[in-house]
């Protein structure tokens, strides 16, 4: 019976390995998807990558090309990965500088080139509104938005990045609709 | 009869079967665009030959990988003269060279040849990977570079960009030896591979035409011309037919 | 897999291993001078096209810094180690904000801007410029990728042979024990161009200390003349043995010059360490002295900001009274106002954070962050604070 049952198991833990990655999902029609604190609309014909568990993220064409993430995270874990700290009472500037932080350290090989940085309203909270440039090992070259808002309870950041050529330009409206229908839930 | 039996003998056949095949691997179907769709009238009649690009590395006997630029001018000469062979075939296109550029426009060229690279391999995992998820965009198949490559219409006449990407490796005498030797172990070793992408783009709003990837392993080498017009002619499979 | 006879195998072993090391026999010379400065076979060849090819795309991007002042001040120092070799070694300051520099086999040396950072004067620097010099004059480059062929192939005959364990270890230890040789080399080829251009040898010891310090401090492994380098302190070590054998003279230290010429990039380099929330090298940095040599009288500010970002008990009064000095040491220096301006807002005095921010302002009219000085200024003014 014991050994039968570890069998079992190994046999699970086999097909469980083996099974395929969830592929990404059409976005059908306008869709109004939650959070665990959020609501926010997604555009229809995207495609949205279930497999991501840290963040929502959806693309139209691929993730090489354009890409939208949304990410909801304590003040104690938003900026871990750089001993960063947020506070309830975080200024929207020192969020951004938080962020902006953050982004170059993820991206420390591309180079982030800063071009602006401004304060920005989202959700009804004040926050602020990044605006990047970087390229990649092979030179192509990308830009990024990124705005942000902090709760007392939350932080929230809603990113965009697109190959500077075509790509982050034609899509860029989409993202902000994207940032325009966001809601935080529960206030 | 006892030398049929024999393992060593059995493996030296597969060894030399594997050796000889000279198959180049078309990795999955030709992406049509959408406007070739509709038949031969959305074929380009003039195509502007951007610079081909071949990366051609050596394989040392321990598996190390160098890039040879030499090797890798021959590569791109040796591409230019299988372009040109194919397209020699085709009453119907006319080639057009490379204008003279200033920094600025090569440098938006180079930009868009990197772009191209990435819309590529995304389009190819859209048309050949149903499983990822993104073979709905088979069906109407609009990936495009922008239209920043239109000043080259205007500055040629040219309705389309033909770009060419490759690379290949090449494994020294000592690797060769190794993997051989390896055969005979019963243990596989790569030899090297080389790799096509041919990609047709309007120019006047960068819409791709038509793209293919094409793969060959270990027996071609992209620095002689015979090799890379056997490549460059299963990349474009398909092309003359539509 | 089938197990041939030992016998079988081992002569297989030894005729795959007397064909594949003859194919790979080389053996490198260093370059005595200019003179035999060239390209001797087709591995070299290529090494020289990839750097070149490296040199050309980097001059595209951003990542030169632009003071071509202070590059000809640096190529001053190397031509001075290496007169025998003028026009054929090339400076250039990369930035970045690790510490380390490095030297690619066509004659190009990069030092990233952080490591230059660390330096206090030319004496320091040249050892480093001097040590990836000679990398160059070496042909370490050569000597490693023949190496590399050589191991790895060599290692995959004693698998081959089925002796699966001893080839990836021999490759590993053999790759590990050359890279330490060829830094300790350069090391020493370095110090001796450092007594024969009349350096004061003392300081590379004391820049090597420096680095060890803030390897340990700030719990990195072996952040500069990175992974395969020998640990920094087993460095200072053999310099000391060096410096035992061979007593240096004295020798020139040249701080003033070098500050004077370093200044920019100094504060540029902490900028960024603090835009990476790199906190712990500014506190190391600035946290010790009152006056750190090559520093403006407004340094105090960067220190203030180090420790607001790292936020950890008692910073908060650490960063105001850093800002308080700054203040007074340099009153024209306007960011200091904005962060007390931040300080007094978040702690809700209200007339104080008005008078700062206003003052930052007035200051710095052209400010990259006035949208949020005035959103804040706008907000006091209405009575609502944060």
């Amino acid at each position: 019976m014991k050994r039968n049952f570890l069998l079992y198991c190994c046999l699970m833990q086999i097909l469980v390995a083996c099974a395929p990655a969830p592929s990404w999902q059409v976005i059908h029609e306008t869709e109004v998807t939650s959070g665990a604190t959020y609501q926010v609309v997604l555009p229809a014909g995207w495609m949205r990558n279930p497999a991501n568990k840290e963040a929502l993220f959806i693309s139209l064409d691929g993730p090489a090309l354009q890409g939208i993430t949304i990410q909801e995270a304590s003040h104690h874990e938003a900026f871990k990965k750089i001993k960063g700290i947020s506070t309830p009472d975080i200024l929207p500037s020192e969020l951004a500088e938080l962020t902006l932080a953050l982004t170059k350290n993820e991206f420390a090989a591309s180079r982030v080139v800063l071009l602006k940085n401004t304060p920005a309203l989202v959700a009804g909270h004040q926050g602020f509104r990044l605006h990047f440039k970087y390229e990649t090992s092979k030179g192509l070259d990308y830009e990024g938005i990124i705005t942000g808002f902090a709760t007392s309870e939350q932080v929230y950041i809603i990113k965009y990045y697109g190959t500077s050529l075509h790509y982050f330009p034609r899509d860029l409206p989409v993202y902000e609709e994207v940032v325009q229908s966001f809601q935080v839930t529960g206030e | 009869m006892a030398l049929l039996k024999s393992k060593t003998f059995l493996l030296f056949i597969l060894l030399a079967l594997l050796l000889s095949l000279s198959a180049c691997t078309v990795a999955g179907k030709p992406s049509i665009g959408s406007k070739l769709k509709g038949g031969s009238a959305g074929l380009p009649s003039q195509l502007l030959v951007l610079p081909v690009t071949v990366t051609i590395s050596e394989i040392s006997a321990g598996g190390l990988v160098q890039e040879d630029p030499v090797w890798s001018k021959e590569g791109e000469e040796a591409m230019t003269f299988a372009l040109r062979e194919f397209f020699a075939k085709d009453p119907s296109t006319s080639l057009v060279d490379m204008p003279e550029l200033t920094a600025e426009e090569s440098e938006l060229v180079h930009e868009h040849v990197l772009l191209y690279d990435a819309v590529a391999s995304q389009a190819f995992i859209a048309a050949n990977m149903p499983a990822v998820g993104w073979s709905h965009l088979t069906n109407d198949f609009h990936y495009t570079l922008g239209d920043g490559l239109r000043f080259l219409k205007q500055k040629t006449g040219a309705d389309a960009a033909l770009i060419i990407l490759g690379n290949d490796s090449i494994s020294s005498g000592g690797r060769k030896t190794m993997v051989a030797v390896a055969a005979l172990m019963g243990v596989g070793m790569p030899l090297g591979s080389s790799r096509l992408m041919v990609g047709v783009v309007a120019l006047e709003d960068g819409d791709i035409l038509w793209f293919q990837n094409c793969y060959a392993h270990g027996n071609l080498d992209l620095r002689k011309a015979e090799d890379a017009v056997v490549l460059f002619d299963k990349a474009m499979e398909g092309y003359g037919s539509r | 897999m089938r197990q041939y006879p030992p016998l079988c195998r081992l002569r297989v072993s030894l005729l795959v291993l007397v064909i594949v090391l003859s194919a790979c026999a080389t053996s490198v010379k260093p370059y005595n001078s200019i003179e035999n400065v060239q390209q001797t076979n087709r591995t070299d060849v290529r090494l020289w096209a990839l750097a070149d090819k490296f040199d050309e795309e980097i001059s595209h991007t951003d990542r030169i810094y632009p003071d071509m002042e202070l590059q000809a001040y640096l190529q001053g120092i190397i031509d001075r180690l290496y007169p025998d070799f003028l026009g054929s070694i090339r400076i250039q300051v990369f930035s970045a904000t690790s510490l380390n520099a490095f030297a690619l086999p066509n004659g190009s040396i990069y030092i990233h801007t952080a490591l230059l950072a660390r330096c206090d004067n030319e004496a320091q620097v040249a050892i480093i410029l001097g040590h990836e010099a000679a990398h160059f004059v070496d042909r370490h480059s050569l000597r490693r990728v023949e190496h590399a062929k050589n191991s790895t192939a060599f290692a995959n005959v004693l698998t081959l042979a089925g002796i699966p364990l001893a080839g990836p270890l021999l490759s590993i230890s053999s790759m590990l024990g050359y890279s330490q040789k060829t830094e300790s080399t350069a090391d020493r080829i370095s110090y001796e161009r450092m007594i024969l251009a009349g350096y004061d040898t003392q300081e590379s010891v004391k820049i090597f200390r420096r680095l060890a310090e803030e390897t340990k401090n700030m719990g990195k492994k072996e952040p500069f003349f990175f992974s395969t380098h020998p640990r920094m302190v087993e460095r200072v070590e053999s310099l000391n043995a060096m410096m035992k054998g061979n007593p240096p003279p004295g020798g020139d230290i040249g701080a003033e010059t070098f500050l004077q010429k370093t200044a920019v990039v100094r504060i540029a380099s902490m900028e960024e360490d603090l835009s990476m929330n790199r906190y712990k090298s500014v506190i190391l940095l600035l946290g010790k002295s009152d006056s750190p040599p090559g520093y403006p009288e407004y340094f105090k500010y960067y220190l203030g900001e180090a420790y607001r970002l790292r936020n950890n008990a008692g910073d908060e009064e650490q960063a105001l009274q850093a800002y308080q000095e700054a203040v007074v040491a340099a009153p024209e220096f306007a960011p200091t106002y904005r962060a007390l301006g931040l300080y007094y807002l978040k702690k809700k005095d209200h007339e104080n954070a008005r008078q700062f921010l206003e003052t930052y302002l007035q200051r710095a009219p052209d400010a990259g962050d006035q949208e949020y000085i005035r959103y804040y200024i706008d907000n006091l003014e209405k009575g609502e604070g944060l």
